[in-house]
């Protein structure tokens, strides 16, 4: 085949191409994800009794704050990313913002408490469990954007895998969330934070690996 | 933003839309534009230029429902461009070492040289 013969086989019968379709695919993918995963939490782990209390608490407020400030600079990155040429902006300071914020507060609380009482700021009752919940959690999710940006043209593949992983695992977080009743800054700063890289790393391990085209 | 930039945009605008005819004018320019560059980089190896020519314009028709309106399309091209030639020559650095007699490093070099030029290019010419 000539190039001209090539050029004018790809044009002829072109059919309308919709560019927002894979956005629109990109969303539908989230929300599934998200879905499946409070599923989970609902039958497996339990949503936590004190839920409904807690939504007086300011703490309960910036923990669900974090986690989906997180997730959101996390899925435009990933959008981003899936798009030849496109820039990353300021999504790389919408991702330190809320890690920022949280450390100051954690800062705070560790330096305004007694001595002894700084573990159980840190520990909580289930920093054992936290973080590799929050991965497992974020799996549907994960599986959800990797296919959605498989539908795409990521060119920066680990960076890409990464992305997507860290947005699965902000949103396992805020997932997770309603189950676990930890609402210590330090903890949060720590084990979700903990977390959401486990997912984030795998990402950047299977970027290449899955989202090659 | 130079013309060929708002050129281009506006033909693969219409091609998305379904214009076939500027899609096709799209097509044939960037191919020129494309066969240009790799001609002037590839001198020792004539024969491979329309072969990557045509891989290039596959590349960028398959993913031509990843152009965002909103961006600049010679970026959009060239990232498609410098996606596809790593991932081709990746494959064949050791042949292509061996077919020009040059090392593979002297090759990665060549390429990664040759995909600077490539921005260069598509941008001085749009």
């Amino acid at each position: 085949v000539n190039t001209d013969e090539l050029v004018s086989l790809l044009a002829t019968g072109s059919e309308p191409v919709d560019t927002r379709l894979p956005m629109r695919r990109y969303l539908i993918a989230v929300v599934a994800g998200t879905a499946v995963a409070t599923l989970l939490t609902a039958e497996w782990l339990g949503f936590r009794p004190t839920l409904v209390r807690d939504l007086s608490v300011p703490m309960f407020w910036a923990k669900e704050a974090f986690c989906a400030a997180l997730g959101a600079a996390g899925l435009v990155g990933a959008a981003r990313l899936a798009r030849p040429g496109a820039r990353l902006g300021r999504v790389l300071a919408a991702v330190a913002a809320p890690l920022i914020a949280m450390w100051l507060l954690a800062a705070v609380a560790l330096l305004s408490a007694d001595p002894p009482g700084r573990a159980e700021l840190i520990f909580g009752q289930t920093a054992n469990a936290c973080p590799l919940l929050i991965a497992l959690l974020s799996t549907p999710v994960f599986v959800a954007i990797f296919w959605a940006m498989r539908g795409l043209a990521p060119t920066s593949l680990r960076l890409a895998g990464a992305a997507g992983g860290f947005a699965a695992g902000s949103l396992g977080a805020l997932v997770y969330s309603l189950h676990c009743g930890e609402l210590a800054a330090p903890f949060l700063g720590i084990w979700y934070v903990l977390g959401i890289l486990i997912p984030t790393t795998f990402g950047a391990w299977a970027g290449p690996r899955l989202l090659r085209w | 933003m130079g013309l060929g930039e708002v050129r281009l945009r506006g033909l693969l605008l219409g091609g998305l839309a379904g214009d076939s005819s500027a899609y096709h004018t799209f097509l044939k320019e960037l191919s020129g534009h494309l066969r240009a560059f790799l001609r002037k980089r590839l001198v020792n190896l004539p024969e491979e230029v329309e072969d990557l020519v045509q891989e290039l314009l596959l590349a960028v028709h398959n993913q031509r429902h990843t152009y965002d309106p909103g961006q600049p399309i010679t970026a959009w091209i060239y990232t498609i461009a410098c996606y596809k030639l790593i991932d081709l020559l990746r494959l064949s650095v050791a042949e292509t070492a061996r077919l020009i007699g040059m090392s593979q490093s002297a090759v990665k070099v060549g390429v990664h040289r040759g995909l600077t030029a490539l921005a260069a290019k598509i941008r001085s010419e749009s």
